[in-house]
């Protein structure tokens, strides 16, 4: 055995107390900075879907799934139930009752939808499971999460009613995913992927209006 | 033998990226059409939207595969001529689901959003279009950012344009 084999073997040994050494590059983070990396790598599916569907979607639980979209509705009813109360046709009762409403609606309704997908998807070859479904759904809100948070400056600092242009618009932005979601169930058949998603964002879209007229 | 089944294929591949771009140009047709009947009752200013939003949108698809044609050009090269033009007009169906919705939310909600549903449907069209571009085994910036930024510039571009004419119609 020569010299060099020699140092090799004890460069790879590593005491076995000791921490593991922190890899170039990456930073000693709290809590919030974790969180707000895993909400990066989740908004991810919206620029990269088949990277996050096809390797990483498994890292997010069932909770940090649906608390994404469930705060994100909760928001976008929010800013609803804020606008209707500058209009007085609402008071801080139904203010806070669409804003529970939202909550719901973002992760039992969403859940719904994600099953009525799962279900539409099997009739067409689909093979994933429907947790599966549900959970890329509900991560499909994550850019209605930003759309929401900037809603909601808007409507209490500059008193613009945001509603419709940043709560709408966020729930748009999740037909995309879904698409994706629903491309990567039953294989690359685009207009059933398109058919599917049409009807679950319409399904969602509508529902949030006739929710919020209740 | 072979030379007729790529033949084929060729054909095949053109005729479904004449239907996707008749399709794409139905749906800038259509929210053309929502923006003029949500400002005006008039049929002529109406039909006059319904063109300008086609010949925006063409116009605005074409500019489009030319600027992925320039970042792009290892593509052409590695999957044919008409790779580019048929990535975009595959990114570009994700345009239907978003007139539909617009349809629905304009003629039963009356909600006044359609720019909302064409800026979120364009530039989601532009994030498919980067994904398709990846499936080609294009990497890097060029394929992923290049698409996606320059479907914004659309948006703003199409918007803009039948706004503005709107506008000076309603005046």
């Amino acid at each position: 055995m020569d010299s060099t084999s020699i140092s090799n073997q004890t460069a790879n040994v590593q005491p076995p107390l000791m921490p593991p050494a922190p890899v170039k590059g990456t930073i000693k983070t709290g809590f919030l900075a974790d969180l707000f990396s895993r909400f990066v790598a989740a908004l991810s599916i919206v620029v990269n879907p088949g990277n996050l569907l096809r390797s990483r979607l498994e890292t997010f639980s069932w909770p940090w799934a649906m608390s994404v979209s469930g705060i994100a509705f909760f928001l976008f009813f929010l800013q609803t139930g804020l606008d209707l109360y500058r209009a007085d046709a609402a008071g801080t009762g139904r203010v806070s009752l669409l804003a529970i409403t939202g909550i719901v609606y973002g992760t039992a309704g969403v859940a719904f939808i994600g099953a009525v997908a799962w279900t539409l998807t099997r009739a067409i070859g689909g093979s994933r499971p429907v947790d599966w479904v549900i959970r890329a759904f509900a991560l499909s809100y994550s850019p209605a999460l930003i759309y929401g948070l900037l809603g909601l400056a808007a409507n209490v600092l500059m008193g613009w009613n945001t509603a419709m242009a940043f709560g709408i618009t966020g729930a748009l932005w999740a037909i995309g995913p879904m698409t994706a979601t629903i491309r990567e169930v039953v294989g690359d058949k685009p207009w059933a992927s398109l058919a599917i998603a049409t009807f679950c964002g319409g399904l969602i879209l509508f529902g949030w209006a006739w929710v919020s007229r209740l | 033998m072979s030379t007729t089944t790529s033949e084929r294929g060729k054909e095949t591949g053109e005729a479904n990226g004449r239907s996707r771009l008749a399709a794409i140009l139905v749906c800038f047709a259509a929210m053309g059409w929502l923006i003029g009947r949500s400002y005006s009752e008039s049929v002529f200013h109406q039909v006059l939207l319904v063109v300008l939003g086609t010949a925006v949108g063409f116009a605005g698809i074409f500019l489009y595969t030319r600027v992925l044609f320039i970042f792009n050009a290892s593509v052409q090269q590695q999957h044919g001529s008409s790779a580019i033009k048929q990535t975009v007009l595959t990114g570009f169906i994700m345009l239907i689901p978003f007139t539909i919705l617009a349809t629905a939310a304009e003629i039963w909600l009356v909600w006044n959003a359609v720019i909302a549903f064409v800026s979120a449907g364009i530039m989601l069209s532009g994030v498919a279009v980067s994904a398709e571009l990846v499936k080609l085994g294009k990497q890097g910036w060029r394929s992923t950012a290049v698409p996606a930024f320059a479907a914004g510039l659309f948006a703003m571009f199409w918007i803009s344009i039948v706004s503005l004419v709107q506008l000076i119609l309603r005046s």
